[in-house]
């Protein structure tokens, strides 16, 4: 089995897996309605076809012939990516969310700035300290201030005393 | 004549609102940069500035969104000539013409051929728009339920089985696109679906933090993975130039080409799912094959870059008219562009070209939806202009100043913007975390040959479908038979079935040709 063949089980096993918590949640569906036609019926449907389709690729994944090497699919799958830089793009991701979600916007963007620039390869202690700081008044100012959106509270820490230094009014 | 009226009517109404010039000609500059920076798209600019869209009138929040989608097919042949790295997938014909000149110290004169072509060919482009529309719209008027369910399904299957490599994984990417869509409260029974038991995810998703997702976190990652592989290199613009310059009369000797290659881009442009880069390819194939010095395409010729460049941009106007007629985006940016409508309160379709349809804005000013789309053909009329003239004068120079940002921070900066702009969708922190998920998402799916376009356009065409499937079926007394029974929608169907068979048939021959 080549790379392709192996990849596309994996994209097939987890077409397959989404399809089915989509389907039982689906099916969940309260499908009283006074059409032909309920609403339960579209998503149910979708997603068996989606099941169907996975089941597909899997199978045709079995069956292929193919013989391309991963070196030659270049664009195809993850051999040339860098996973450990994947995941910490996702792990910053996740972290400003999730700092966002606790202690609030500026903070949010003053880590998350920190923490990007450092995926990125940028490594100056002042640099990453002032150019974070500097990215999370813009961004406070820009997003609340001018654009006159709401600053949340955060669900664990209130730090909006912080940001109205910057926004007065939000 | 009336559509010339009209359009004179539009510029009136452009000039007559300052905010709208000023962001018609931003939205020039922003494309031109956006579609510049290598990865980064029409699309991914569009996702980050949506949200700004809330906060402006119709027209200057459409004309804005609408001028990014051209000049950012623009900018991406100027990454494509420098950098050899294509904006936008689009871009990778223009490359193969445009970085050899551009290597042998003609940048310049590779630019001026890019801009120029562009030009010509989004005129084309949107003067067929804006005649063609107003004449479909008269037929499509009349189309109730059963036609408008055959019509999403027709587009629903060429998208899914034209936009990606692989046809399956092309219609389960549109699966997936409605799936996601029909999250939250059914409009006809006001039941909750697909909610996995929560309160939060009643409301639905949000278009802005799932295109963020998809375009801009997605490409972040990818971007992210090549630190350290890949510099930018600027290929030409500090060598020695010689005869850098474009002349007239070369540009009068690419007229005719431009114009063959405008009206194919046009007509592929017209059909959904198929984008500027199956024009950029055909139109740069064709003139290749007409071509007399068929052995010099490759090595730097104007022609190489004009023909492409010609139809990438003829395909911004006419991949409107699904939009504008039918209510089908044929295009991610039509796709968003149907979000500004219907938040400011406007319905897609035929509709709009309507006299009697108002329009009332927050300012009390009122209009009818005709005049206001009228008005938005004057600005890209005038958004072609004003790239035009920045980008063959200043190409070079934007250029330079691109090579020169240092991507470690400019990336991070971007992820800074797509976060805040996810959350100014609906101030909410979960569709900061939804943006994130369809981040990772959308990079799985380039990574294993799925359709991220094809998704999102299924997400903002899976609700109407099934809303007019179910309205087609309570009107219908035969059933589902009534898709049939009714000429218009079973010829939509029959012409989805036939691309699909064909698209089948055509990738079972390109299979059996590649020996094993």
């Amino acid at each position: 089995m080549n790379y392709r063949s192996h990849i596309d089980l994996g994209v097939a096993t987890t077409v397959i897996i989404i399809g089915a918590i989509f389907a039982l949640e689906a099916w969940r569906i309260d499908p009283a309605s006074y059409e032909a036609i309920g609403p339960r019926a579209v998503p149910v449907f979708l997603a068996c076809l989606m099941i169907g389709l996975g089941a597909l690729i899997g199978v045709s994944a079995f069956a292929s012939k193919d013989q391309t090497t991963a070196a030659e699919e270049a664009d195809f799958g993850f051999h040339n990516s860098d996973i450990p830089r994947v995941f910490a793009v996702i792990g910053a991701g996740a972290v400003t969310t999730l700092v966002f979600w606790a202690a609030g916007y500026l903070v949010a963007m003053i880590l998350g700035t920190l923490l990007m620039l450092w995926v990125f390869g940028v490594r100056a202690p002042l640099v990453l300290i002032l150019v974070a700081i500097v990215a999370g008044v813009v961004y406070q100012f820009v997003f609340m201030g001018l654009m006159g959106l709401l600053d949340p509270r955060g669900a664990l820490i209130d730090l909006r005393w912080l940001s109205r230094l910057i926004t007065p009014g939000s | 004549m009336d559509a010339v009226t009209d359009l004179i009517g539009g510029f009136q109404m452009l000039f007559g609102d300052p905010q709208a010039v000023f962001f018609t000609l931003l939205a020039a500059f922003v494309g031109i940069i956006f579609g510049a920076l290598p990865g980064l798209t029409a699309s991914a600019a569009i996702a980050m500035l949506l949200p700004l869209s809330f906060y402006l009138g119709p027209l200057p929040a459409l004309a804005f969104l609408y001028v990014i989608g051209k000049s950012g097919r623009y900018g991406g042949s100027i990454a494509a000539i420098l950098f050899n790295t294509p904006g936008t997938a689009a871009s990778a014909a223009t490359m193969m013409d445009g970085h050899p000149m551009a290597k042998r110290g003609q940048p310049n004169r590779a630019l001026r051929t890019a801009t120029v072509a562009s030009v010509f060919g989004d005129y084309t482009g949107e003067i067929i728009l804006i005649f063609g529309a107003v004449w479909i719209a008269q037929y499509t008027r009349t189309f109730g339920p059963t036609e408008y369910f055959a019509i999403y399904l027709m587009a629903f299957v060429v998208i899914g089985s034209v936009v990606g490599k692989s046809i399956v994984k092309g219609l389960l990417s549109t699966i997936l696109g409605a799936l996601v869509a029909l999250i939250g409260t059914d409009v006809i029974t006001n039941t909750p679906r697909l909610t996995f038991g929560t309160q939060d995810m009643r409301d639905g998703m949000s278009l802005v933090p799932l295109l963020i997702g998809v375009f801009v976190i997605s490409e972040i990652i990818i971007q992210a993975e090549r630190m350290g592989k890949e510099t930018l290199v600027d290929a030409g613009l500090a060598d020695e130039h010689k005869n850098d310059r474009l002349s007239f009369g070369e540009v009068r000797r690419l007229i005719p080409l431009m114009f063959r290659s405008s009206i194919m881009g046009s007509f592929i442009g017209m059909m959904p799912g198929l984008g500027s880069s199956v024009a950029c390819f055909v139109a740069y194939g064709e003139e290749k094959r007409r071509a007399a010095n068929k052995d010099d395409w490759g090595k730097g010729v104007i022609e190489g870059i004009a023909a492409p460049e010609s139809a990438n941009n003829a395909v911004s106007g006419p991949s409107m008219i699904p939009l504008l007629t039918l209510g089908v985006p044929g295009s991610t940016v039509a796709a968003v562009l149907i979000g500004v409508f219907l938040i400011h309160g406007i319905q897609v379709g035929p509709l709009l070209f309507s006299d009697t349809n108002m329009i009332i804005t927050d300012t009390g000013d009122f209009f009818s939806s005709r005049e206001l789309i009228f008005a938005l053909f004057a600005a890209g009329l005038l958004g072609i202009a004003a790239y035009g003239i920045m980008g063959f004068w200043g190409g070079p120079l934007i250029g330079k100043t691109i090579a020169r940002i240092p991507p470690n921070y400019l990336y991070p900066f971007i992820f800074l913007t797509a976060v805040a702009a996810s959350y100014s969708a609906r101030a909410s922190v979960l569709d900061v975390a939804i943006a994130l998920l369809f981040g990772v998402v959308g990079y799985a799916m380039r990574r294993t040959d799925f359709a991220p376009a094809a998704f999102v356009i299924a997400f903002v065409l899976a609700r109407p479908m099934e809303e007019s499937f179910r309205q087609a079926l309570l009107l219908s007394d035969d059933g589902a038979l009534i898709f049939l029974k009714e000429p218009v929608a079973g010829g939509f169907l029959a012409v989805g079935a036939l691309v699909v068979i064909l698209r089948i048939i055509g990738q079972r021959r390109q299979a059996r040709a590649i020996p094993t």
